[in-house]
């Protein structure tokens, strides 16, 4: 089996594999897991076509093997042959789109989002959807109908979320890279969980054209993956200005993704490590220990790491919650059971099928976001909440890009604590919230961040720490990354199952 | 108790839908009717992830809006959603202004001239002073009704609802782009309400925002209305009523009175006062002439709006507004009164010519260089528009173009042909798209005013008709007028008749 995109294409390029082979190997895996006793449930379905689109690619490849212009064919299309795990949340064409919800039963997907055109166009196999939180709004995947993904390190564990299922794919090995959302770190939390590296790129880097919006100002598609260089190389080719999305953005410097080098110059490398976080409550033992670890190496090799005082960051779960949910409220009224999806109808006239059709298409946690974004949002109730919740929001941008005008990044655990046993904190949704205290402001101040396998607790289990850079800095912290993936190597290479 | 006096207070809220190529967030053709959920896509069915995008030409058709109903145009913009549910509203909320809306602080100028004479309609007079007590008559001439903002928003679908127990919806018309004008309560009646909406239809389709055809629903108006009662010296104010979607003039005026009627009563019997923020809604029954509550006063509507996160806050730059300061042009009321002071013309003609810019570009046309420009005018207000409504068609599809005009009134005025001729003229041009010139010399028409040629035909008639010559001598002068008709009929009617007349007289003197 092969770990990384770069083995896998010269894989296929000699012959050594097929992406036939690959797609099959995903979806005997696939068969087998649901069999097992504590299905993994990463993917819920493999995409019908994924066989067919892999036959396609093989065949691409051997005439141009044939005809000796291999190279220049995987030049125009890197990622040719190469499967990859979709969010059920990011439209792909002809498919089922759910986002792990009862409302969208049935709905299947008209058209591709951006990104998913994109990686299509450059030769990647779309091969099936995963398992996340209801549109996207948990930080365990146990959130969505079709029950939790558990973790691959610890089955009795949680994967983190919201997408879960494409870090548990990734990190057992069912798909060479993965597609996420983030809203509040919905990336960074399960690859932080499960052990691999998961970026968050700035707002805008990456197309939100066919993605189903949760949070439409801090929504942004993140990429999972086993090595720096397997998030750089899709980055490039998903990223840029698109039509389709006005919020959209180019991203400078992507000419450096392709080959990643490992960042050298750490003498003159300046980390800030706000204060708020370092004596912030509930941090775990062991991530402060693997957090401690990770400035010793950064020290080691002659980076200069201060501790800095951002007392906005303490209003930043408040601020977020306040637009996230608002967002949400507003995103989720068009789920009404009128066009698409799951409609209630008991014949006493669409106000009744509005609140049939609501009540039992979302699940308890999307309801509890959807009232309280309702009752921000509502003038009579709240007042100017959602005007105030913004110009927090406003005010942490400013102070973080001041941050970075004398710092080359921000250096921060990405969870107070490793992934918690499945059913843990179910019932308490603010306990969930909290466990979003590091990964929030990134998406307030919509600065790319990367999340590193920076080591485990005590009992195995992964502990992730994030590199989060200035808007736009995503060559810098992803060369970052790469040097910190070759002086460990493998750190983020697929677990070995303890089933 | 006795009502002393009371007043109609009305503001209107106008929904125009704008002439853009695409709907205002997609791609989807911006066109009326067609079979239902044809032009349709992702964006406007509100499907899940799409997104939207503004459609090139949407801010600017705004902007020209604005500018032509004397707003000022904000530099920096935004759009917001503004949530509801309804089936025909395909994402939950509109894509609308809230706070920046894109155009403020206008006004439209209603000339008195066009108010009833019965000032007293509807029972209250037309104030001069607007519901602040400022005064409102402009120069002697206008009634001034203030505009307060002009926002731009998307119209929703249509639900059609048949017998039976099922609804449909056409998505067809969802995304179209509106713009919202509002207006401050300054009207005070339902004709100046009325007169209101035939203004502003009249400058936006001058000004090509809008096709402004209000029976396919380019233009709507919800109307606001209460009343200021005075009793027994004491001034009370009625609760406001909104109607809603009055789409012909005749709806606007008859809802209008009819809900003026209707609240003096209900004040009169259950003393229902106003309560800030709380209105009743509702529809105009055309069939049975009332109006019908929709939502009742104590349903607080609460929109929830929010900045539309999916669209970035935009500048509306300088180019943007010079673009639209140039559409916008001369507006039909300035050029009313540019026509009659330059041209002499009646208040009728100048209503005929002025009544779309097309027309009046044509009529300025061919009066520039035209010897006698109330004969331009008459040739197209008389002979021109008659054949436009024959034919049903524009003034830009005719086949002739103003200088053709021009030319027939000179050719006339310079007595080449005589008016009769002209008519020949004119049905041939519109024939064939050839220049008078041209058509009057093929016909062989041009009258014939070199004395010599005609000279030699009066000395030919006055040989071939001694007995008329003999006639004359003895006194009998009228023959002048027969032996002219000779002299005519043997140039075939070239003959210029002035030229040949002097001659005639000359030569018999001279016998």
């Amino acid at each position: 089996m092969y770990y990384t995109i770069k083995e896998t294409v010269a894989a296929l390029k000699s012959g050594e594999t097929s992406s036939e082979k690959l797609v099959r190997s995903s979806i005997d895996t696939f068969a087998a897991d649901q069999k097992s006793e504590k299905p993994l449930n990463a993917f819920l379905e493999i995409y019908e076509d994924a066989i067919e689109l892999a036959k396609a690619c093989d065949a691409e490849i051997e005439a141009a093997r044939n005809s000796g212009s291999i190279d220049s064919l995987f030049e125009k299309k890197p990622l040719l042959g190469i499967p990859f795990a979709n969010k059920d949340n990011i439209s792909s064409k002809g498919h089922k789109l759910t986002c792990s919800s009862k409302i969208l039963e049935g709905y299947v997907a008209p058209y591709n989002a951006t990104v998913i055109a994109r990686l299509t166009e450059k030769g990647a196999i779309p091969l099936g959807r995963c398992n996340q939180d209801e549109f996207a709004m948990g930080s365990s995947t146990e959130y969505s109908i079709y029950g939790p993904t558990r973790n691959p390190v610890n089955r009795d564990y949680v994967s983190g979320g919201s997408s879960g299922g494409s870090a548990a794919a990734v990190a057992a090995n069912q798909a060479l890279f993965g597609l996420g959302t983030e809203t509040g770190g919905s990336v960074r939390l399960p690859a932080s969980y499960c052990g691999i590296y998961g970026l968050k790129p700035t707002y805008g880097v990456l197309s939100r054209w066919g993605v189903v919006a949760y949070g439409s100002s801090l929504d942004q598609v993140g990429i999972l993956g086993h090595t720096p260089q397997d998030i750089a190389t899709p980055l490039s080719l998903m990223s840029g200005v698109d039509f389709y999305d006005d919020t959209s953005a180019d991203l400078p410097d992507s000419d450096q993704l392709i080959n990643l080098s490992a960042y050298k110059d750490f003498s003159s490398l300046k980390i800030a490590v706000p204060k708020q976080f370092e004596q912030a409550k509930g941090l775990d033992g062991d991530v402060k220990k693997v957090f401690e670890e990770t400035k010793a190496w950064f020290t080691s090799k002659g980076a200069k790491i201060e501790s800095v005082d951002l007392p906005i960051l303490d209003a930043s779960i408040a601020s977020y919650y306040v637009i996230a949910l608002s967002e949400a409220a507003s995103n989720l009224s068009r789920f009404d059971g009128i066009r698409y999806g799951r409609r209630v109808d008991n014949g006493s006239g669409y106000d009744q099928l509005y609140v049939d059709s609501r009540s039992e298409g979302f699940g308890p946690e999307v309801k509890r976001r959807i009232i309280i974004g309702n009752y921000v949002l509502s003038e009579q109730f709240s007042g100017d909440t959602y005007k105030k919740g913004m110009s927090v929001r406003a005010r942490i941008q400013r102070e973080v890009a001041k941050l970075f005008e004398s710092y080359d990044i921000i250096l921060c655990p990405v969870c107070p604590t490793p992934a918690f046993k499945l059913g843990e904190k179910y019932d308490d949704p603010l306990a969930m919230y909290l466990s979003d205290l590091y990964t929030v402001f990134v998406n307030l101040a919509r600065i790319p961040s990367i999340s590193v396998p920076a080591g485990s607790n005590k009992a195995g289990l992964p502990v992730g720490i994030q590199f989060a850079g200035k808007m736009f800095s995503e060559a810098k912290i992803l060369q970052l990354a790469q040097a910190w993936e070759e002086d460990h190597k493998g750190c983020g290479v697929p677990v070995k199952e303890n089933v | 108790m006795a009502i002393d006096k009371y007043e109609i207070v009305i503001g209107c809220e106008i929904h125009t839908q704008l002439l853009t190529k695409t709907k205002a967030f997609c791609a989807c053709e911006n066109r009326y009717g067609g079979m239902p959920n044809t032009r349709v896509c992702p964006v406007c069915l509100g499907l899940p992830g799409a997104m939207p995008r503004i459609s090139k030409g949407y801010v600017e058709l705004g902007a020209v809006a604005g500018l032509a109903l004397n707003c000022d145009i904000a530099r920096f913009t935004k759009f917001d959603r503004k949530h509801y549910f309804y089936p025909d509203l395909t994402k939950g909320y509109q894509i609308t202004q809230y706070d920046v809306p894109l155009c403020t602080d206008g006004y439209v100028d209603l000339p008195l001239s066009h108010f009833p004479k019965d000032e007293q309609i509807g029972g209250a007079k037309h104030r001069p002073v607007n519901f602040k007590g400022e005064p409102c008559i402009i120069d002697n001439k206008y009634r001034r009704v203030r505009i307060e903002r002009i926002h731009l928003e998307e119209d929703v679908g249509k639900s059609l609802h048949l017998q039976g127990a099922h609804s449909y919806i056409d998505y067809n018309r969802s995304g179209t782009p509106l713009i919202e004008i509002v207006t401050k309560p300054d009207m005070s009646s339902p004709d100046e309400a009325a007169l209101f909406m035939q203004t502003v239809q009249e400058i936006l389709r001058y000004v090509k925002v809008t096709a402004g055809n209000l029976e396919e629903g380019n233009m709507r108006c919800d109307a606001n209305i209460n009343l200021n009662v005075w009793e027994d010296g004491k001034l009370y104010h009625t609760p406001i009523s909104e109607i809603k979607n009055l789409n012909s003039f005749k709806a606007i005026r008859e809802a209008c009175t009819y809900e003026a009627k209707r609240q003096l009563e209900e004040f009169q019997n259950d003393r229902q006062e106003f309560n800030a923020g709380f209105k009743v809604t509702m529809g105009w029954d055309e069939a049975k002439g009332q109006t019908v509550v929709q939502r009742t006063k104590n349903s607080f509507v609460d929109y929830r709006f929010t900045t539309e996160p999916d669209i970035k806050p935009f500048s509306v730059n300088e180019e943007l507004i010079e673009r639209a300061e140039s559409r916008v042009g001369e507006l039909p009321e300035a050029k009313r009164t540019r026509f009659k002071k330059d041209y002499g013309l009646s208040d009728f003609d100048v209503e005929t010519l002025t009544g779309t810019r097309e027309l009046a570009l044509w009529f300025e046309e061919a009066a520039e260089g035209a010897k006698d420009v109330k004969k331009v005018a008459n040739w197209i207000l008389a002979e021109l528009l008659a054949v436009l409504n024959e034919k049903n068609i524009a003034i830009g599809e005719v086949n002739i173009k103003p200088a053709h005009i021009t030319g027939l009134v000179n050719a006339i005025a310079d007595k080449k042909i005589t008016s009769a001729q002209g008519k020949t003229v004119f049905a041939k041009m519109l024939e064939s798209g050839k220049m008078p010139e041209e058509i009057i010399k093929a016909e062989g028409m041009e009258s014939v005013s070199d004395t010599g040629a005609i000279e030699a035909i009066v000395d030919q008639v006055i040989a071939d008709n001694p007995k008329a010559v003999a006639d004359f001598k003895g006194g009998k002068t009228n023959v002048v007028g027969w032996l002219m008709g000779q002299v005519m009929k043997a140039s075939k009617g070239k003959a210029n008749p002035g030229v040949a007349t002097k001659l005639v007289t000359e030569k018999l003197a001279k016998l």
